[in-house]
């Protein structure tokens, strides 16, 4: 309890000191949210262009965006720090974290909270909002139930991802570019439907680099796409377990990754 | 080595050893290439076999050239690193082992980078540490008032961390780094880029503090001035290993009979050395540090000897300073020649 | 600036890029990774319709490489000029006796020099005979090809060198750095040719450079532009490197007496 305390504490002050400057902090909200904008008119030429990607309709594919730009807002929101942890451990920023009483991650995290993640929010209700209803989703009980998890587990995979490889730095010193495609590149794999790519590719985006879990799969169980199943139907209900599995072996790399720091850092 | 086995010290260090590797990238673009596919792996000891032990209370001066090893130690003892070999205690606690146990007895500054909260104001940075530290609001008001008093930080408080100068921050950042009261004080150059009057505040606040609170400090510095006013007790190190270890005033009575002549020439010199029982210790352009390693009764007639056969325009005779022992005791232990390049010495 | 110093420049810039090499080899993989989502996308989408905007399906496929190994090659660090100004070191940049534009420009084609060897045609030459595409050759087209190429290069450098410039003005560029990401994205033709882009929307493309840096190159190289079109395009391009030159150096003039007005 009183370790949530403290960590609230330095989460509040972290967004007190973002809102020092009001005016640059608006300007990043305009900036992320016109960004995702472009995206999207990506998708809305190429939509326009051929009305459906793969037997996937506009709807559907909004509702795919809104899945992955909502849980991509609270991973942002929390990991967001991990993004630049590289220049944290090189200028021994990192060290400071060591020599306090408390977690090193939790101080990493929760240091670094940013809240300019509400254009994320706002754009995923938006598209998740506008894909339910256009593609006609038949809610039912189990579905309604399902959701919140699919957002944790969703979250859970995105975070264990950018946990993992900055962990990597904790080897390589400088992995600015490995976290480039798992935060920003990895993204462009998951706005189209996953059907599209190879079997190679399927079976990378599923099991080695599961990212698949975060729309695709559950968004199939959602739509009640029958008929294009990958691999297993069971994988459409296992984003939570995919997410709860790989964020704990994520925060198994990074207690090595601090171990391996300690032993052979300078 | 001034460590026993078995007796009660603050701060022990046992045999302490830390490697690591470094990978070497070629030379050029044709190298760097090449290292794009291969790399070479280079091993360095940075620190060899340290050993020593530190009681309650000791004001210890802990200095080094560049790279001897003395931040590894640091980080060894604040549990930030684990060592190669060799075991650390610090209240009888293994840093590395129990980080959390020993960070809370502990208070750290690093010199080059601050532990505050860039764009808060400091009053919220000293909050937040109160809260991370889990120190009671009474404990942290009355040690907040001493600290605002003997560090000067009154109308610092309300300011943003960003705009403080580099003395103010420094200021701060130690009484950071003294809210929860720790009994050891670990300081990695604290005064550097100072100026006097800074150095000053600070140098009087840390004697208070050692002398009335009984709080260990351990310090490295390369100013000697802080280590000559401040520190009893003297470590030195080179190329990761103990080279002395004992009083800072044991260190001047090492050389009783040294003197140093501070020279200053018409013009600079290009030959060396001038007069044999004179050996040249420093230069910076035409004024030059010279010692005189016999007994007194030869000095005025080298000194004689010099001012005959080169143009002398000022010249005084001192005890040697700290710093010229020390530099000294580098020298022979990396066996140069008889005077520090000019470059090194411009220090 | 002559020839000597800008090689200097460029030299130590490429070098400096080559020292990390985990960076490089995850630099690589990031390219394959674009190409085989766009390489993928296509496949799907001509499968349902080919022929739009011209293009057959192995067309869309050697366009999507194209594109992609373009905008590899033209990787630049767009952030130096903005921590230049913010750690002060412009000032030792505006004493040296060698033109701003030009330092920088050296400084860039360096950078993505070493970016078009390692990354760029690597990357082009394997996904060729990965993806099985026919690239038609013609001594004319590559010579249009490469005319454009260079041409493109400096709209995308003038592009970054003027959000650099804000840096003069407001201290955190990043926003308008992420603005600028998402317009060269949609509008550039790295990911969609223009032809792709609904006819309505034509017009306001013409009205922004955009699409002279990575789609007019890669069409023209891969002969998706017929000789008459590739010859207009060209005109185009280098009305826009003039238009953008001209506001490099209003826009520097600016930048420059606003610092002599901050006193530094």
């Amino acid at each position: 309890m009183e370790t949530l305390k403290i960590y609230a504490t330095l989460a509040l002050l972290s967004v007190r000191a973002r809102m020092e400057y009001k005016a640059s902090f608006l300007l990043f909200l305009v900036a992320i949210f016109f960004f995702y904008l472009a995206q999207l008119g990506l998708l809305i030429v190429v939509l326009a262009r051929f009305k459906e990607i793969h037997g996937w309709r506009t709807g559907e594919i909004a509702f795919l965006f809104g899945l992955a730009t909502f849980s991509q807002g609270f991973t942002t929101l929390f990991f967001n720090a991990l993004v630049n942890f590289d220049q944290m451990l090189i200028q021994g920023e990192f060290d400071r974290t060591l020599v306090r009483p408390l977690s090193p991650l939790g101080q990493v995290v929760f240091s670094r909270f940013e809240a300019s993640t509400v254009a994320h929010f706002f754009l995923g209700t938006a598209a998740l909002y506008y894909g339910a209803k256009y593609s006609g989703i038949e809610w039912s009980l189990k579905k309604d139930l399902f959701l919140p998890f699919v957002i944790v587990g969703g979250v859970m995979i995105q975070s264990a991802t950018r946990l993992a490889v900055s962990a990597v730095a904790f080897w390589t010193l400088r992995n600015s570019s490995l976290v480039h495609i798992v935060v920003f590149s990895s993204r462009e794999f998951i706005l189209y439907p996953v059907s599209i790519y190879n079997h190679g590719v399927q079976f990378f985006l599923t099991f080695l680099f599961p990212i698949a879990f975060v729309n695709f799969y559950p968004a199939q169980y959602f739509l009640d796409k029958t008929g294009e199943n990958l691999f297993h139907p069971a994988l459409q209900m296992a984003t939570p377990l995919v997410g709860a599995i790989l964020f704990a072996l994520s925060l198994y790399v990074w207690k090595r990754g601090i171990g391996h720091y300690q032993s052979s850092g300078s | 080595m001034r460590y026993h086995l078995g007796m009660a010290y603050t701060i022990e260090a046992q045999n302490l050893v830390k490697t690591f590797t470094v990978n070497e990238s070629g030379k050029g673009l044709l190298g760097a290439v090449k290292a794009l596919f291969s790399t070479k792996k280079r091993i360095v000891h940075a620190v060899e076999n340290v050993s020593f032990g530190i009681r309650q209370g000791e004001f210890v001066g802990y200095v080094g050239e560049n790279g001897a090893g003395k931040s590894t130690t640091i980080k060894i003892l604040t549990g930030i690193l684990v060592p190669t070999g060799g075991v650390a205690r610090v209240n009888g606690v293994v840093p590395y082992e129990n980080r959390r146990d020993n960070s809370k007895n502990i208070g750290v500054v690093f010199g080059q980078r601050t532990q505050l909260w860039w764009d808060l104001p400091v009053r919220e940075s000293f909050e937040i540490l109160r809260v991370i530290y889990r120190v009671s609001k009474g404990d942290f008001d009355a040690m907040m008032a001493r600290l605002t008093k003997g560090l000067g930080l009154d109308g610092l408080m309300e300011m943003p961390v960003r705009k403080l100068s580099l003395g103010q921050r420094m200021r701060c950042d130690i009484a950071a780094s003294l809210v929860h009261r720790p009994t050891v004080l670990f300081l990695d150059e604290p005064t550097i880029g100072l100026d006097v009057l800074a150095k000053e505040n600070i140098r009087s606040f840390l004697r208070e503090l050692n002398g009335k609170d009984g709080t260990t400090i351990i310090l490295t510095t390369h100013d000697m001035n802080d280590i000559e006013q401040l520190c009893k007790r003297l470590i030195i190190l080179d190329k990761g290993r103990v080279i002395h270890d004992g009083p800072t005033e044991e260190l001047k009575k090492r050389f009783p009979h040294d003197k140093i002549i501070e020279v200053d020439f018409e013009s600079e010199l290009a030959s060396l050395p001038l007069v044999p029982e004179l050996e040249p210790i420093r230069r910076e352009g035409k004024k030059m540090w010279l010692r005189h390693a016999h007994d007194s009764s030869g000095l005025a007639l080298a000194i004689g000897k010099l001012a005959s056969l080169y143009p002398v325009k000022d010249l005084s005779v001192r005890e040697p300073s700290v710093e010229i022992i020390i530099r000294s005791i580098y020298e022979k232990t990396a066996a140069l020649p008889g005077y520090a390049p000019v470059e090194k010495a411009a220090k | 600036m002559n020839l000597a110093v800008f090689g200097k420049f460029a030299a130590v810039s490429f070098q400096k890029e080559i020292t990390y090499r985990f960076d490089y080899f995850m630099a690589v993989l990031n390219g394959f990774l674009y190409i085989f989502v766009f390489t993928a996308l296509w496949r799907a989408l001509y499968a349902q319709g080919a022929g739009a905007g011209g293009f057959s399906a192995a067309g869309i496929t050697a366009y999507a490489i194209m594109a992609m190994a373009i905008r590899i090659s033209f990787s630049m660090d767009d952030t130096t000029i903005a921590i230049k100004v913010r750690d002060g070191s412009i000032a030792t940049d505006l004493i040296r006796p060698v033109s701003f534009f030009m330092m920088n420009m050296a400084q860039c084609a360096g950078f993505s020099a070493f970016h078009t060897l390692a990354r760029g045609v690597p990357i082009l030459i394997f996904s060729i005979f990965l993806f099985k595409v026919d690239i038609p050759f013609t001594a004319r087209g590559t010579a249009l090809g490469l005319l454009s190429l260079v041409m493109g290069y400096l709209i995308l450098f003038m592009l970054n060198y003027l959000f650099g410039l804000i840096a003069f003005w407001i201290i955190e560029v990043f926003p308008f750095q992420l603005m600028k990401y998402g317009l060269l994205n949609l509008l550039g033709g790295s990911v969609i040719p223009v032809d792709l882009f609904p006819a309505s929307m034509k017009p306001f493309l013409a009205l922004l450079p955009f699409q002279h840096i990575f789609y007019t190159p890669a069409a023209i190289l891969i002969g998706h532009a017929t000789p008459e079109r590739a010859l207009v395009m060209l005109t185009e391009q280098a009305a826009w490197v003039g238009i953008m030159g001209a506001a490099s150096l209003l826009f520097w003039n600016a930048a420059k007496s606003r610092l002599v007005i901050q006193g530094g």
